[in-house]
């Protein structure tokens, strides 16, 4: 990992070039590998991708319910049947099609502050 | 992008690294059970950044490996009929059957398509109400609440050339068969995160408790997994055992519950085959009786169907965390993605293919 990369991967052997960009949500090794999340290898079944929602087109029945969701600049229409209490702005879990969660942008931190928080607490302990 | 990148920061890995080495006085032996973390793992060389000692086992995670291999024949059978539209998603079309795979059946003429979601699957029985569609509904809790949708709307509009061909599996039923081994030495356990987005975590908490074992729901970016790592190893270290939730930005405790409700109506808990494993009880998912119309199997009576898999394979080995990948006599000779022999070297998300891509291609000599 040199000084300047900016994510974890050094064991990648076969890096792709990024012209093969495609369907962010379709980044399945086989078939498209997308590099926009760098997750090309990822399983489609397991695979959830967080979205922006811009937009909701409200067909009056919940069940078909959509929105307009932004991955990185690719837009995509989504159900939004499972996230009825969805805003725009929201950022989105989205899997093969279905916002199935809002993320949380405070608990999103969570996994930045952990070690502080838990450095605190030891230092805490010793000071004991 | 906002939620991916900022996860993926090296100096902050390194930190999670460093820490990891503070609390950990002793080896301990974690199992990850979601393929897609076994693939980030291996990829961003996770288990690399790990205290000595302290070893990652993949778990059964990947609904593509543990696929029966007479699910593949049913599929194989019901694709090449000619008034078929058989979607699925694009890992399975190389699945092995016992003879041939969906490719094969594509290439001589069969109308086989890879579909993004069982929805596109759903607007194709729309659109040809001459044709069978039938959608190969292969996955864990996570995929589960598409799939019901694509059903229930089916059956709210009335579209009877729609259905199911149900290969569904759960994630607390595997992990009790792999705690309940009597080679079972894993001593801690990452729970698939996107599978608890959508169920929750409360029915990990009996688990947690029957067999002693710490339990994190952990998401699936490189920092998410070092955190879920610390914090069960943590727990191992303090001797606790609790469920805790690392990837509290998606997941809820109570998980998703109209997307459950809906699981509920359209699907029943069922025992099943799990490809490598064998039989686990009530570790899938069927139709229910009301929705029993849209079943593949039965509309296409293949339901008895039965078959062996190779004998050379030891996926079954590698899904239960008691091999691994590179320890197969066959691993990158016999067994390539190109000609897979068992649905682990298939899978993107499969422990075999990950090894494949991302480590040495040698099988581990003999007497190493």
């Amino acid at each position: 990992m040199g000084a300047g990369t900016q994510t974890v991967g050094a064991t990648d052997r076969s890096p792709l070039p990024r012209s093969e960009i495609c369907n962010p949500l379709w980044n399945h090794a086989a078939f498209c590998r997308c590099l926009i999340h760098n997750a090309s290898e990822r399983c489609i079944m397991c695979l959830a991708v967080p979205g922006k929602l811009q937009e909701i087109i409200d067909s009056g029945d919940p069940l078909t319910r959509t929105g307009k969701v932004s991955f990185g600049g690719i837009v995509k229409e989504v159900n939004l049947a499972y996230v009825p209490e969805a805003e725009v702005g929201d950022y989105l879990t989205v899997h093969v099609g279905f916002a199935l969660s809002v993320v949380d942008e405070e608990d999103a931190e969570l996994v930045f502050e952990f070690l502080r928080q838990e450095g605190q607490l030891d230092e805490l302990e010793e000071g004991a | 992008m906002k939620f991916i990148d900022e996860y993926r920061d090296a100096d902050r890995a390194r930190e999670y690294a460093e820490a990891l080495a503070r609390v950990t006085t002793r080896p301990w032996t974690l199992m990850e059970v979601c393929g897609g973390q076994t693939h980030a793992i291996v990829k961003f060389g996770i288990d690399e950044l790990l205290p000595e000692g302290v070893e990652l086992v993949h778990g059964p995670g990947c609904p593509v490996c543990v696929t029966p291999i007479e699910l593949i024949d049913k599929g194989l059978e019901i694709a090449g009929q000619p008034e078929v539209i058989f979607c699925s998603f694009g890992d399975m079309l190389r699945v092995p059957g016992s003879e041939d795979d969906l490719f094969s059946v594509k290439a001589r003429g069969g109308d086989v398509r890879i579909v993004y979601s069982p929805m596109d699957a759903l607007a194709l029985a729309r659109q040809h109400p001459d044709r069978q569609v039938v959608f190969f509904a292969v996955g864990f809790e996570t995929t589960a609440p598409a799939n019901a949708m694509s059903v229930f709307q089916a059956q709210r509009e009335g579209i009877d050339n729609f259905s199911l061909l149900v290969s569904h599996v759960l994630v607390p039923p595997a992990i009790e068969a792999v705690l309940s081994g009597e080679h079972n030495r894993v001593q801690g356990f990452l729970a698939a995160g996107h599978v608890c987005m959508v169920m929750g975590y409360e029915e990990y908490e009996p688990l947690a408790e029957k067999f002693g074992v710490p339990i994190v729901v952990t998401g699936f970016e490189p920092l998410d997994i070092l955190q879920g790592i610390y914090m069960c190893i943590k727990q191992l270290e303090e001797g606790r055992v609790e469920v805790e939730n690392q990837y509290a930005r998606t997941v809820r405790r109570e998980g998703n519950i109209p997307a459950r409700d809906l699981i509920g109506k359209v699907f029943q808990i069922i025992p099943r085959k799990w490809r490598g494993v064998g039989e686990i009880p009530q570790s899938g998912l069927g139709l229910s009786p009301a929705f029993a119309a849209f079943d593949a199997e039965e509309r296409f009576g293949v339901a008895s169907y039965t078959a062996e898999e190779d004998a050379d394979c030891i996926s079954g080995l590698v899904l239960q965390g008691l091999r691994k990948p590179h320890e197969c006599p066959v691993f990158g000779q016999r067994c390539t993605p190109e000609q897979p022999l068992g649905a682990t070297m298939v899978s993107s998300e499969g422990a075999c293919a990950a090894y494949y891509r991302y480590r040495s291609r040698q099988p581990v000599e003999e007497g190493e």
